[in-house]
Parts: structure tokens; sequence; C-alpha cells
């Protein structure tokens, strides 16, 4: 399933920015001459390596080059209110996600303002998620403050990330501002795409789960207050998912997950300076999946406290510390070692990361990370089998572990 | 600038008053006073430090000019901007004027001086802030980010072909 080396792709990739070169240096957005019609994209290459446990792929060992992210889109207005916006994704990371491409949103939006201080607008179609700072344009490294996003909270390498990504339904937002100060508030209800990129599985705990996931849609709630344009926000997030496991496999049992994930942002924005800081806590009820009808509970808990510095024009320097527990009773992983025989490193993770980018020229950027890591409790089974205790082979990977993580990207 | 119709605004940024002229079908925007203020306050830390960097700051009073903005548009000949609505047009919150043209604004590349005085002295906000909500607008279909522009000459000439255009320019 995991193809490590790719060297066309490699190649092909290389070539492909070597020829954006001579063309991006002057490219700006493309005006499509229609009304306010635009074309935007980007295309980023990343390199990915780790002294222990794999990330994005085979990242021990020389390397990785499997973490890809390509999105061309087209957006206008067709009435004064009325928008249209589509963007095609293409992604690789590893065995996290091999969907390659995808449409990522096609959307309708209309807006109705009521006067100079309120709107409320409905949006329809494929929406991206509205959750946290960085959801809504999570693969588009111009738009993060490192090469990776914070992973206790903006889970990469775990399955349910496709489901998190975007959604097909509707969404209901109203803005009212006087002055410096906007509340801003969104509404989703969605069909969630779960039955993507592995969530079935990760939801249901399953490490097979032949089948399809059913129920009732999703609801996503964010409200929030800004101060100065986003000089301060503050913000609250709340993703809630209830669905129906459907068993295609006399084998394998029906059941339904609930999920409710509440997160808490607030970020504070001065010229040189930003600080960010998120808090989230996941809480899971599964039922039907264990035998004698038991119902399994657990909620985790997320946060990190990040700093960037612009200290150059073109430069910003960014310092994280992010921690993950999968469960809030248990941060050690102590009570959770001896239940699963799984070392205690396998329930946490704590990272500190370091960042560095570099705009070196009008729409390209280099960017790079290196984290200190202490736990695995955010990395891809898939990329780390011995992470797996249904496997029979599990070592429970490296507890200490480093992670540095290059990016190359043009947008235009 | 003619002395057909003068508004006096309060300018919260400088919390100082900034005065906005309107001369034929061109509303201009004036920030001379805010501008000269500022570099008063630059001139004295710097005299402290640097008689060279005094120098240079001498010269550029000297030339020191206002930032104008301008809308393509006839029947927008009386429009009065205050700080909320240019914010509203250039976060791209406000999609069309009221009789319906759309709203296309025109801005300079992020780290063009001219840009980062617009910004901060007429916007009241960094250019980062400017340039992460077109961003998430762009990469998640929910709005139109301005157009960036090259240079001046281009930002001009876009200006003048585009009905609805609105821009900031140095005069």
């Amino acid at each position: 399933m995991l193809n490590i080396t790719k060297p066309s792709w490699r190649l092909k990739l290389v070539i492909g920015f070597f020829c954006l070169l001579p063309y991006g240096r002057d490219a700006f957005s493309f005006d499509l001459g229609i009304g306010d019609w635009q074309a935007h994209g980007f295309a980023s290459q990343g390199y990915t390596l780790t002294s222990g446990n794999n990330f994005f792929g085979n990242s021990k060992n020389g390397g990785s080059f499997d973490f890809r992210e390509i999105g061309v889109n087209v957006m206008g207005h067709v009435y004064p209110n009325l928008l249209i916006a589509a963007q095609g994704l293409y992604r690789d990371a590893g065995g996290s996600d091999n969907d390659n491409f995808r449409l990522d949103f096609a959307n309708l939006d209309y807006q109705l303002p009521f006067n100079e201080h309120s709107t409320l607008g409905i949006r329809l179609g494929r929406i991206k998620n509205p959750f946290g700072l960085y959801n809504d344009t999570r693969d588009v490294i111009w738009t993060r403050p490192s090469v990776t996003l914070p992973q206790s909270v903006y889970f990469d390498a775990l399955a349910l990330r496709q489901s998190m990504i975007s959604s097909d339904g509707g969404l209901i937002y109203g803005r009212h501002s006087f002055g410096d100060h906007a509340f801003n508030a969104e509404f989703v209800t969605a069909n969630p795409l779960d039955n993507t990129g592995g969530a079935t599985e990760f939801l249901t705990g399953l490490t097979s789960a032949p089948g399809k996931m059913t129920g009732r849609p999703l609801f996503i709630g964010r409200a929030g207050y800004q101060w100065k344009e986003g000089r301060f926000r503050l913000m609250f997030s709340v993703v809630n998912l209830d669905r129906d496991f459907k068993s295609s496999s006399p084998l394998v049992p029906s059941g339904n997950v609930k999920t409710l994930y509440p997160l808490a942002s607030a970020q504070l924005n001065l010229e040189k300076w930003s600080f960010t800081a998120e808090y989230g806590q996941v809480v899971t009820e599964r039922n039907g999946f264990l035998p004698g009808g038991l119902t399994f509970k657990n909620t985790s808990e997320s946060f990190y406290v990040q700093s960037e510095y612009r200290f150059a024009p073109a430069w910003t320097a960014m310092v994280r510390f992010d921690a993950f527990f999968a469960n809030i009773h248990d941060r050690s992983g102590k009570k959770m070692a001896q239940l699963t025989g799984l070392p205690k490193h396998s329930f946490f993770a704590k990272d500190i990361t370091f960042g560095l980018r570099w705009e070196f020229a009008r729409n390209f950027m280099v960017a790079a990370d290196y984290h200190r890591v202490y736990g695995t409790g955010w990395l891809s089974q898939v990329d780390n089998p011995q992470l797996n205790p249904q496997l029979g082979q599990s070592s429970g990977g490296d507890a200490n572990w480093d992670l540095f993580t290059v990016m190359f990207s043009y947008r235009f | 600038m003619n002395d057909k119709k003068m508004i006096v605004m309060h300018h919260s940024y400088f919390e100082t008053h900034t005065k906005i002229f309107i001369s034929g079908n061109i509303p201009l925007y004036s920030v001379t006073q805010a501008v000269i203020l500022a570099l008063m306050v630059k001139l004295v830390k710097i005299y402290f430090f640097s008689t060279i960097t005094l120098f240079f700051f001498i010269t550029n009073v000297g030339f020191a000019s206002d930032v104008v903005i301008k809308i393509n548009h006839g029947s927008l000949e009386n429009a009065e901007l205050n700080q909320e609505q240019l914010r509203r047009i250039f976060f791209s919150r406000q999609t069309h004027w009221p009789d319906g043209t759309p709203v296309r604004a025109f801005v300079l590349p992020d780290k063009h001086p001219l840009h980062i005085r617009f910004s901060k002295e007429i916007l009241g906000v960094y250019p980062y802030q400017l340039r992460s909500v077109w961003d998430r607008m762009m990469y998640s279909g929910t709005g139109v980010p301005p157009i960036t522009v090259k240079n001046v000459e281009e930002k001009r000439s876009k200006f003048e072909q585009t009905l609805g255009a609105i821009g900031y320019f140095e005069e």
C-alpha cells in the first residue's frame, strides 16, 4: 500500500517547479478578466526526516519526499452577493493520506448585508469545515505557522484528517461589527466525508471496517470575537458527530460512534510578534463494537502555545510547545499501558518545535521545522506498523525522537 | 487638490483629525498631518542615535506625500469613506458599490512602502493581517481578495481601465 520510493514523482515535481520558476517571478493572482473572477493555486513539496518512528512516509534512514500539496482554484461573483468558488487538491502525506486528487471545496455563497454593521450569509455545497484557527486552509503552507500544524489539535497523521477538512452540506454565518470590534458565528450541518481516508476504521476503532457510516449529519459551530481585524481574537469551536456504522460483514459488528470536540482558541497579533494558544478535548463514545454490549468512553486532551517572531521583512521564526494526552485521566499513560500492554509513551506526545520560514521571492517560500518529540500518541499506524497492537509485532516505537521537515512552496 | 469640498473626520489610528478633500469625481483622502506627526516622533528618537539617519529622515520629510484613496466610478463623486468602510472594502467584505457595480480593489505587494503606509495609516492594521485574511478567503472559497499588482504604474493603468475600481495612490 505504501509506495516509499517514488523517484519518478520526485523528478516530475522538481522539473515542474523549475518550469514554473520563470513564470512565477512575475506571476500574481490571475485576474480572469470577467467581472471579479480570479484563479489561484499553490504547489508545495516537503521533505521529512526522523530519528525514530515514521511521519509522512518512510522518514527514517534518509528521509521521505512523500509530502506534497498542490491546489488550484477559481472564484468569482455571478451576482453582486452570490459567490461561486471551487478548488481541486492533490495531496500525498505518506500512509496517512494517499487519496491523491480530490475536490476540496465547491460552494455557492450568498451574503445578505442588513446594514453597515451586520451581515448574514449562507454557503452550500462542498464546504471547508470551520474549526479552530487553522483548519479551513490547513493544506496551504502560506496560511500555516509552520510546515506541520500542532499535531495535538490538527491530527495530520491520523485517519480522521480527511473528514475534518471539508464536508457536503450547508453553513450559515453572521457577522456584527462596530468600530474595532467584530463578532462572528458560523454553523455547519453537513454530511461528513467519513467513508474516506480510513476514517471509518479510525472512528469505530476496528482494524478493518467493511461497511458504511450513516446517520445524523455532522454539526460544527464556531463563534468568536475579534478586535481590529484580528489584532486580538478569541474563538470557540465545536464538532459534534453521531454516526452509525453499518457492517457489511457477518464477522464485524455494527455500532454507533459519538464524538464531541470542543476547542478554544486565542491569538494576539502584534507588529513583530504573534502569540497563539488552543485547547481542546475529544470526547468519544462507542457502542456495539465491544463484546457484551460494553460502551467505550474516552476523553483526550490537546493543547499548544506558540509564538511567532517576524524579525526581518521576509523572515519569521516560530517556537511552540504542543501536548496530546490520549486519556485526560491518565496523562502519564500508566493505566492505559497496564490495560493494553503497550508502552506508556503510546498514550501521549509532547512536542517542542522550532520553525523558520523565508519568503525568498514574491510568492515563493521555504520553511523548516525541527521537532523534539516525547511520545508517539498522534503517529500514524499505517506509517508505523510497530505501533499497532493488533499486528502482533508491536514494539511500541521510539519514545524520544526528532522530526525535521522542510517545505518549498510556490503560489499564485 | 481644489477647494470644492472638504470633510474633517476623526482618524482613530493616530487619534488626530484628518482632512478628506474631494475634487471633481475623485474623492481624495489625505493624512498629511498624521504622517508629519509620526515622522516628527521618529525624528526625535533618531536624533539621539544617528546623525546619518537623521539626515535621511529630514530629506524624507521634505518629500512626505499624501496617501490618497480614489474610486473609478462617476456616481461616487461625493463618497465619504471612513476607516470602517475602507476596512470593509479592503478586507473584501463589501463586494459591490451601492448601485451594484462590483468593487474591484487594487493593492501593491505586501512589502511595498506605499502598501505598508496605507495599511498602517489608513486602515490601522499591519499588512500581514490583510494578507492572512486574503489567503484564508482565497484558499477556502469564501471571498474574492483584492488584486495585487506589480507596481504603481500597473496599479494606475488597471485602476483607470476598471469601472468600480478602488485604489490608493501617493500624491
